[in-house]
């Protein structure tokens, strides 16, 4: 799972990394809030039960008092001192106190700690003070005249609350690697799916791109894999066009080239110079629909790849140029080539794609009208369109195959001429390209056909 | 020898039947399935060459319909689809062979010849009878013991008669053998042929029966 293809210099990342990062981050910022709270409850309720033992502890005290003093007022001289800690100079632990008793005219009649010689604070009830560099916590009451004095330095019960606050943090201590193995587990688990997907994916060549299926299928990824099934599904689509063109250009070019190797055989079994003439002719013929061929594979090879360029072309120059380039043909075949009118009508286009769009449709004008017949070339502007129109007086096509002569390797059937099957297709390509729009109308007066190609100015 | 040219393509097939006929078949040229289905109902071929990807009725329909009518005519497939199920398709179809274009006129020739030695039951290439023998490969008749190289025509009469040898065939029959679309038939065409023929190997090569047709003759 953690497993990567990719070069070693990329920064690798690692959902399962990143996931346990922020696990162990969460579980330390909560283990620190715990431990806070668990110390500051711990220390309230410590205050209040210290509390309660120094007022419980003054409050015996008083109700001792009338014995103390009348073992004061009998003669007992010097102070009763309590049989533990008389000559400590300090008050240790949380369990033990500084009682301190004084009489009405404030002199010390009993103190269970004498070196330690904390004041009296003089006023009844709770009182939190400051003696020898520590804070205590004291609580008197009155009896009779006399003072009762509880007293206790706060450190103890500092100490205390942290133990019990340690207390709580070990369990949550030892929940680090414990939520640490199951986090694990669980993210092992949950990205089981996507090992599932990379394989599936990985079993994917062109030859096989069926759409992947992943069951069950996690929210999270259900995207990635209707995203990558519309990918495998348009990658397929893409290769069989191009597979079904490959084959069909192969099977394609082996028809002129047998003509070829026909010829060629026939050249070479001539036997007269007559018969040696036309075989060459004939050859030569062969060889230049091959050429003618092989050169629209590769116009439509390529308008399939190259974007084209958004320029300003004048269509009014590119017709003249085809006029110009097909007046020979026109004239050997005996064809009125002609344009009726040329307005300027700018395009934004690829001016060469431009160009070979112009000289199919004459090109095919030219092939498809018979001697005598007439191919007419019209342009106009109108609306923020250009329309150019090519008209001949031919033999038109049937209403069925009006559809399909844009079909690549289509011919209409029962024509003497040879035609590579593209010239129309390419046609096609090249207006869609322009965002424009090719139909099939009537043509010269009715007779034959005319190709109308609608473009955007 | 008449044969049927079914192709589409107007270069491919110019040139076909310029080497077929120089080559000594009578060669009618038809450019659409319906058009050939049509002449093989007017006609008798010897072979018919086919090509699949003819327009009107496709090559292989052609093909079907004149198998389901019980003719045996045999045909040799022309295409450029070469996969391994269009052959076999083909060949189920009733094909005798197939040809995958491009190809060279020499395999197309010993093919064609091949095709019309089985169908006349014959391993051998040479057409043999009594002490004739025709090699259709080189053109070459012998006959008690002279060889000699025949014309065109004079292959295609020793061809006909050798092949059901003892079998009468009618003047026209043989001028069918002959002749394609669109050839000038001479009245007397096939008598001076045969003539020929006769000067080159004797009187005693083929006999002629008055009124009724020719035949080759054992010795």
């Amino acid at each position: 799972m953690t497993t990567t293809r990719d070069n070693s210099e990329a920064p690798v990342l690692s959902i399962r990394k990143e996931l346990q990062k922020s696990l162990m981050f969460a579980l330390l910022v909560g283990s620190i809030l715990l431990l806070l709270t668990a110390a500051y409850s711990a220390l309230d309720e410590i205050d209040e039960l210290f509390d309660s033992q120094l007022r419980q502890t003054a409050q015996v005290i008083q109700q001792q008092e009338d014995a103390l003093h009348i073992a004061h007022i009998s003669g007992v001289s010097g102070t009763v001192s309590p049989p533990t800690a008389q000559k400590s100079r300090r008050v240790k632990g949380e369990k033990e106190f500084l009682i301190q008793i004084w009489d009405g005219d404030g002199s010390l009649l009993y103190s269970s700690h004498p070196a330690v010689p904390f004041p009296d604070l003089k006023e009844k009830g709770f009182k939190t003070a400051e003696f020898e560099g520590q804070r205590w916590r004291s609580f008197s009451v009155r009896a009779d005249d006399d003072i009762v004095q509880v007293s206790q330095p706060f450190r103890g019960r500092a100490q205390l609350a942290g133990e019990i606050a340690l207390n709580i943090l070990l369990p949550v201590l030892l929940l680090f690697p414990i939520l640490g193995i199951f986090s694990w587990y669980a993210v092992r688990r949950g990205l089981r799916p996507l090992v599932t997907l990379s394989d599936a994916i990985g079993q994917r060549t062109p030859k096989s791109l069926a759409p992947i299926e992943v069951t069950p299928v996690p929210v999270e990824v259900k995207p990635l894999v209707t995203a990558l099934n519309g990918l495998l599904e348009r990658l397929d689509v893409a290769l069989k066009t191009q597979r079904q063109f490959t084959g069909d250009a192969a099977h394609e070019l082996r028809t002129p080239l047998t003509a070829i190797q026909l010829q060629l055989q026939l050249l070479d079994r001539a036997q007269t110079a007559d018969a040696r003439t036309i075989a060459m002719r004939r050859l030569g013929e062969g060889i230049r629909r091959c050429i003618d061929l092989v050169q629209k594979l590769l116009t439509s090879t390529c308008l399939g790849v190259e974007s084209p360029a958004r320029l300003p072309c004048d269509l009014a120059v590119l017709v003249s140029r085809a006029l110009e380039h097909f007046a020979p043909q026109a004239i050997e075949k005996n064809i009125s080539l002609q344009a009726e009118r040329l307005p300027e009508a700018v395009v934004q286009g690829d001016a060469t794609n431009l160009q070979v769009l112009i000289d199919n449709l004459v090109d095919n004008a030219l092939r498809y009208t018979q001697a005598g017949g007439c191919v007419a070339l019209s342009l106009a502007a109108e609306g923020g369109r250009v329309i150019l129109t090519v008209a001949d007086d031919g033999p038109g096509i049937a209403p069925a195959e009006q559809e399909r002569v844009f079909d690549r390797f289509y011919r209409v059937m029962g024509t003497e001429e040879i035609g590579s099957g593209l010239g129309l297709a390419i046609v096609r390509d090249i207006t869609r390209q322009h965002g424009g729009e090719v139909t099939i109308a009537k043509g010269i007066g009715g007779k034959g056909v005319s190709f109308v190609v609608t473009l955007r100015a | 020898m008449r044969l049927l040219l079914v192709e589409d393509d107007q270069m491919i097939g110019e040139s076909l039947q310029q080497a077929l006929k120089a080559d000594g078949y009578a060669v009618d040229w038809a450019q659409r399935g319906d058009d050939a289905l049509q002449a093989l109902e007017t006609k008798v071929y010897d072979i018919v060459l086919l090509d699949l990807g003819v327009p009107g009725v496709p090559g292989l329909d052609v093909l079907r319909r004149l198998r389901q009518e019980k003719d045996a005519v045999p045909v040799l497939i022309m295409t450029a689809k070469d996969a391994v199920g269009d052959r076999v398709t083909g060949l189920d179809a009733g094909a005798d062979d197939y040809l995958v274009k491009p190809f060279r006129l020499e395999e197309l020739e010993a093919r064609m010849r091949a095709i019309l030695r089985r169908h006349a039951g014959r391993s051998d290439p040479l057409m043999v009878y009594g002490d004739v023998s025709l090699n259709p490969l080189t053109k070459e008749l012998s006959c008690d013991g002279k060889t000699d190289v025949l014309s065109l025509r004079e292959y295609a009469i020793m061809h006909a008669l050798l092949e059901r040898p003892g079998v009468l065939l009618s003047r026209s029959q043989l001028e069918e053998r002959l002749y394609g679309w669109n050839e000038e038939v001479g009245s007397n065409a096939v008598e001076v042929h045969i003539h020929q023929l006769r000067k080159k190997f004797g009187r005693d090569l083929i006999r002629n029966i008055r009124g009724m047709g020719y035949t080759v003759q054992k010795s």
